[in-house]
């Protein structure tokens, strides 16, 4: 009896604890997260990616989605270090510039069958690189003139400039100086100083794109070798020097780039689409508009530099299919519009109509490549950023060289010097091709 | 054999056991944070390695071969010597100035001055760099509305290529000076008052109770700091990388230093093996400058 007793307190024991088990497990399992992780190199965008995170998560419960955003140049040297090591995130947003060399590390995942035909669908071919089966592109660098509308009006000019004569002769009228003839506003602001590659892109896109030459130019080989060495280059280089010192358009000693055009510091500003987002924020009472880049009438290049920055997938990704799941998620018209109207990144899909962002940042409809012909890309190949990080250094340094101006021999000079950098930079990585 | 069964039993005497025990964890956490790194980056130095190919090719002596011919190397070590050199002789004159200052009898609130001029010294390299880059700004900047009130026209002190090493130095040389002055401070109230007294007895002026006593007594610690900011100056990095970011930022090789060039190399154009050879190159200037200012500097007790 006692025995039976025993018997019948012990399964029932045993049933509790199975029960009581099985409970916690199930509830242990009911709450296990999945936790994905996202690193963005534009702190600006936290905001979009922080709605299409919300609306994500609270359509998939069990699914979490961490976001870091840093300075552009602090994730490269993230990436550099946690990709190669497989400590990367599960996602990440960046171009093809940097991208490239993670690629033929074989660091990223392939677009899934899906995604690829909905990215051939729905983006714009210049957003597109054959090259790049792995990114979904989200948004894209457009680039545009971006004119004060009042300090035109002042200096009764009719609108943007149509022509580089135009614009030059705008941007002297525009500029102002004090009593010692300092230039004080600058009638156009040139990158003229900063780390990296900037200051090469920028005079690749002002200079040497409407002349009709490139920065790296391919071989029929299919290698590349420099694509400046030539009169694109030297016009390039003689348009700055000539803004600097003949017509004292801009100089070192005033504010540059976007802050300035902020602060009405200067009169016109080559600049991607962004601009438009950071007016809206720290400059909002600023009357100006953007316009399509001018040409040099001789070429009639309508030029700008084709650059996407895509969202891709990292090969130690234990959750991609729910990571290229959120992508397209996040490829919504409401994030990609939420994104142009208060960001001011150009979304990459064509099939969405964005006339309701037009209506309310009318700016923005002018930074679109439908109207250009020279739209040019990054090249893919590994030692890119090497290629105009140094090409960028040379020229800060030619940038102060008063006399280069009328000075044809030493203009040709330093165009030589840096292409012979480039090619051996080519030389270096294997990627050298002869014309 | 009777020594060594006297080192025997010595070595397991409680005393030993408990030091050893207390050694080897510090000796292997050294080892493992400090010598193997080391190690390893000689190693790599003769390798070529893009940090995403597995594969690492030994290619001898071909980093260093290349580095010394190549010409952002050698500006960036012409820009080290000038910012180490220029920043460690400014801050060391003005700091010894001050603390002499500082300990006249007479002066009140020394303590207090002390402390303001320690405080950027604890503050870190990345917000100080910050808040300069603002002082320095063109159009806003607090440096060229002073200069303006003199008469000078506005500067671009970052931008302007041949301006914005020395617009770093003086950064370097505003956050160390308050380590210097204190340490300065502390060594002149070690020296007895007695040797002063003698020596004014003796008829001796300002200037040769300077150089016969303050300034041979204070060399331990004119030693240490030329040491020590020689290693910080030579190893300068985030000032640079900051001063540097952005369109108002200074132009890269203007400032280029050696940890700047290195960084460059290593995680921006992924050229880890070179990196690794500058960085061994670095060392080893560090190593040989510290060992001349030992030698030039050497301290008698």
């Amino acid at each position: 009896m006692k025995r039976e007793m025993m018997k019948k307190r012990m399964t029932a024991l045993i049933i509790t604890f199975v029960a009581g088990g099985l409970l916690l497990v199930t509830e242990g399992i009911s709450q296990a997260k999945i936790t994905l992780t996202l690193w963005s190199g534009f702190s600006e965008l936290t905001p979009v990616y922080e709605l299409a995170i919300k609306d994500y998560e609270s359509l998939h419960p069990n699914v979490s989605i961490k976001l870091a955003t840093f300075d552009l140049r602090d994730q490269e040297r993230k990436l550099a270090v946690a990709l190669p090591s497989g400590t990367g995130p599960d996602m990440i947003e960046t171009c093809l510039f940097t991208s490239y060399k993670y690629m033929e590390g074989g660091c990223f995942k392939k677009l899934p069958a899906e995604l690829l035909k909905f990215r051939n669908e729905s983006c714009f071919s210049y957003n597109i690189r054959e090259v790049d089966d792995y990114g979904m592109p989200w948004f894209g660098n457009v680039d545009g003139l971006y004119w004060n509308k009042t300090m035109f009006m002042e200096a009764a000019l009719p609108g943007p400039p149509k022509t580089y004569k135009e614009q030059t002769e705008y941007a002297q009228k525009l500029a102002k100086y004090d009593a010692k003839g300092e230039v004080i506003r600058s009638g156009y602001s040139l990158r003229l100083s900063g780390a990296g590659s900037g200051v090469a892109e920028k005079l690749w896109i002002i200079g040497v794109m409407p002349y009709g030459g490139r920065i790296v130019a391919q071989a029929p080989s299919g290698k590349y070798h420099n694509g400046y060495n030539n009169e694109a280059g030297r016009n390039a280089l003689k348009l700055y020097i000539d803004y600097l010192y003949k017509y004292k358009i801009d100089s070192f000693k005033v504010k540059h780039d976007a802050e300035a055009f902020a602060l009405e510091r200067t009169a016109m500003l080559m600049r991607e689409a962004w601009v438009v987002g950071h007016m809206k924020q720290h400059a909002p009472d600023v009357d100006y508009d953007t316009s399509i880049l001018p040409v040099v009438s001789e070429y009639n290049l309508r030029s700008g530099l084709g650059q996407t920055y895509c969202l891709y997938v990292t090969k130690t990704s234990k959750n991609s299919d729910i990571a290229w799941d959120f992508i397209k998620f996040i490829e919504n018209p409401k994030y990609l519009k939420h994104m142009f109207l208060n960001v001011g990144w150009v979304p990459t899909r064509k099939d969405v109509s964005y006339e309701d962002v037009y209506k309310e940042a009318p700016q923005l409809r002018n930074l679109t490549y439908k109207d250009y012909n020279n739209v040019q890309f990054y090249d893919p190949m590994v030692c890119t950023d090497e290629i105009y990080t140094k090409l960028a250094e040379r020229l800060m340094a030619a940038y102060t060289r008063k006399d280069l101006l009328d000075n044809p021999k030493g203009i040709a000079k330093v165009i030589a010097e840096a292409a012979e950098e480039t090619d051996n930079i080519l030389k270096e990585a294997g990627l050298y091709g002869e014309k | 054999m009777l020594e060594e069964l006297r080192i025997s039993s010595k070595l397991k005497s409680p005393q030993y056991i408990f030091a050893i025990c207390v050694l080897v964890p510090v000796i292997a956490i050294y080892t493992i944070i400090r010598i193997i790194p080391i190690g390893g980056t000689i190693f790599l130095g003769f390798h070529k390695w893009d940090l995403i190919n597995p594969v690492k090719p030994f290619i001898g002596l071909r980093n260093y071969i290349r580095l010394v011919q190549d010409e952002l190397f050698i500006i960036a070590i012409r820009n080290t010597f000038v910012l180490a050199l220029l920043s460690i002789v400014i801050s060391l004159g003005i700091a010894l100035g001050l603390a002499l200052i500082l300990n006249r009898r007479k002066m009140r609130f020394a303590p207090a001055y002390e402390l303001i001029y320690f405080l950027p010294f604890i503050i870190s390299w990345v917000p100080l760099a910050v808040i300069w880059k603002w002082m320095y700004d063109p159009t806003y900047g607090i440096f060229n509305y002073l200069i303006g009130l003199v008469g000078i026209g506005s500067q671009g002190w970052l931008v302007n290529p041949k301006l914005s090493l020395y617009s770093i130095i003086i950064l370097v040389v505003w956050r160390n000076l308050g380590l210097a002055t204190v340490l300065f401070s502390v060594g002149l109230k070690n020296i007895p008052a007695e040797y002063f007294d003698a020596a004014i007895v003796d008829g001796a002026g300002s200037f040769k109770l300077f150089r016969h006593i303050t300034f041979p007594l204070l060399k331990p610690i004119t030693l240490y700091l030329f040491v020590m900011s020689t290693i910080l100056n030579f190893a300068i990095f985030s000032p640079v990388y900051v001063m540097t970011i952005g369109s108002q930022g200074a132009p890269g090789n203007a400032v280029r230093v050696l940890v700047y060039d290195l960084y460059e190399n290593g995680f921006r154009y992924l050229h880890m093996g070179y990196a690794a050879a500058e960085a061994t190159l670095l060392l080893l200037i560090v190593l040989v400058l510290t060992l001349v200012e030992f030698r030039s500097m050497r301290y008698k007790g």
